[in-house]
């Protein structure tokens, strides 16, 4: 299923972080993590990675180094503490939002379903 | 044969997006070799699939057709220059520019009026006056337009190059009212010491900040703290080594050591209070407790003279001013620098002076907040170490006109007559919009000189 870009565009960030949280990484091994966990969810056009990569840069919350591996040169990606504490805080934003939002969807179901909602009412 | 038709592919597409890019030239290379990187790596595995589907290394065909598609999951080459872009390019800080353009407007027009006030100056404060301002008006933007790093990288030169100045002022400087020091350069005689807090404040950005900042062994520290309190002692001016005093305190401060930092303060008012007392037989101290602005009616005629008439000066200016004194009617000894302000208030008026209290509070402010913002710890310190050898000459010369200082010289800075009272400011807000365009943490210019190819 294709997901709203707007919905992908507010919490890029935030999973770029979360990828870089076990280690360093380089653009192209991110972009392919990406679309592997999330089953293809977050498959984008690869070159917007590197905006996005390089604002997280310029806010102090990654830094980068670049190393050569095989005869290719890479600029690889990590965390700052700044970047950490920001993750922190974003996990804890996403869950009190995505609860929120669950519940509300939910309720909303329940009006769907005025009989009770479907497995609820065995009998 | 393909591949290097390949490779010009790679390289027409990364240049596209780099052309939607304003930024420094190393940082293109950046962007050009990641982008590259990323190109190759892509190719490889749509190449890899090929093998996968026909069990053989590809043809040209499935070669060309792998290239359109790695081309095409980059996505459109202008669109993703002016993403970047938005990311990469320098900001530009007007407001700082507006303060500065106010600051420098209100000087010439002070040195206009102060010339009609004053006819012994005539025409010539306000001919300088514009100059100067012009000159300093382009060395600001010319340091604007630069990296501050490239001047920051030279710490150490620089530091030893203010070392051997003030030798050099010792040496060579001209003793005139008790303890300034001139130093005759192309015939004019120039006040050289003031230039040096200046050149501190970037030489200690570089020396301590660098490129990589590592934690500074306590000696070099103290060293390099110490040996310019020294020589200062030798040419011997209280105010610019407590002026020296303050920018050691706030570059300590930004690097976290707040003990060292207090205890820079101790060291510098302790060498004062000795070098006065024991070298000039307490001249400064008796100055300030015997006359002067404790107890200005006891020397009406002489120490107190001029603070009895900043003091009259200030009474009769009222909320609006009283506009340009005529000719000879303001007894009030230099106007045009040490008592720009009591002239300035008694021109325009307490509601123009306020305000211009309260652009200088808003100006050193935003300064402050610059170096907590920047990233880069030698930005950090010269926006610190600048602004606060500002701040120090912002409120000492508007306290001394309230009478609440001793006066010992110190020009508003942008706005009193004289060259490095011009000039120095001007430098110091280059230096703060520089720092300001490269605030952010994109890399470091340094690292990547002769490093741009990709295999």
């Amino acid at each position: 299923m294709k997901v709203n870009k707007e919905l992908v565009k507010g919490s890029s960030g935030t999973l770029l972080l979360s990828l870089l949280e076990k280690g360093t990484m380089y653009g192209y091994e991110m972009i392919k993590v990406l679309e592997k966990r999330s089953d293809g969810v977050f498959a984008f056009k690869e070159g917007t990675l590197y905006p996005i990569l390089h604002a997280l840069e310029a806010e102090g919350l990654v830094s980068t180094v670049w190393s050569e591996h095989d005869g290719r040169k890479r600029k690889y990606y990590e965390l700052t503490d700044a970047g950490r504490k920001q993750l922190i805080e974003r996990k804890q934003e996403w869950n009190v939002f995505q609860s929120a939002v669950n519940r509300i969807l939910a309720d909303a179901c329940d009006a769907c379903f005025p009989n009770g909602k479907p497995g609820e009412n065995p009998i | 044969m393909s591949h290097n038709l390949h490779k010009e592919r790679i390289e027409e597409y990364v240049d596209r997006v780099c052309s939607r890019i304003r930024a420094p030239k190393w940082r293109k290379q950046d962007i050009a070799l990641e982008l590259k990187s990323h190109l190759a790596d892509l190719v490889e595995e749509e190449l890899g699939h090929c093998e996968e589907k026909y069990g053989c290394s590809p043809g040209q065909s499935q070669e060309e057709a792998a290239w359109q598609r790695a081309l095409a999951h980059m996505g459109d080459p202008d669109d993703l220059g002016i993403k970047l872009h938005r990311v990469h390019k320098l900001p530009f800080d007007w407001m700082l520019m507006a303060s500065v353009a106010c600051l420098a407007a209100l000087g010439i027009f002070m040195m206009w009026a102060a010339g009609q006030s004053d006819s012994k100056f005539g025409e010539v404060l306000f001919a300088y006056k514009w100059r100067i301002t012009a000159v300093s008006g382009i060395v600001m933007l010319g340091l604007c337009f630069t990296d501050y790093r490239k001047w920051v990288r030279f710490g150490y030169y620089l530091y030893g190059a203010t070392v051997l100045m003030l030798i050099y002022i010792y040496e060579f400087g001209e003793v005139k009212a008790g303890y300034l020091r001139y130093v005759d350069i192309f015939n004019r005689q120039i006040d050289l010491i003031e230039f040096i807090p200046f050149l501190l404040a970037i030489s200690f950005a570089g020396i301590f900040g660098g490129s990589r900042p590592k934690p500074v062994p306590w000696m070099k520290l103290l060293a390099l703290l110490a040996a310019p309190v020294l020589l200062l002692y030798i040419t011997g001016r209280p105010i610019t080594m407590i002026k020296y005093g303050v920018l050691c305190f706030t570059i300590l401060m930004v690097m976290r050591m707040k003990w060292a930092a207090v205890g820079s303060l101790l060291v510098v008012s302790t060498s004062v209070f000795i070098q006065d007392v024991l070298l000039r037989d307490a001249f400064f101290i008796k100055k300030v407790i015997r006359y002067s602005f404790l107890q200005p009616m006891k020397d009406p005629r002489g120490e107190g003279y001029q603070y009895i008439q900043a003091q009259k000066t200030l009474q009769h200016a009222g909320w609006f001013g009283k506009g340009v004194a005529p000719d000879g009617s303001l007894r009030l000894p230099a106007l045009h620098s040490d008592m720009v302000f009591v002239y300035l208030t008694y021109t325009l008026g307490w509601l123009a002076a306020s305000l211009l209290v309260l652009l200088i509070v808003v100006f050193i402010f935003k300064g402050f907040q610059l170096s907590v913002k920047v990233q880069d710890l030698s930005g950090k310190l010269v926006s610190a170490g600048i602004i606060s050898l500002l701040g120090f000459d912002f409120a000492w010369h508007i306290l001394m006109s309230l009478g609440l200082v001793p006066i010992v010289g110190i020009s508003l800075p942008f706005i009193s007559y004289g060259g490095f009272s011009t000039l120095l400011p001007f430098a110091s807000a280059g230096l703060l919009l520089s720092v300001h365009r490269h605030r952010q943490n994109l890399g470091n210019p340094i690292i990547y000189v002769g490093s741009n190819d990709v295999d």
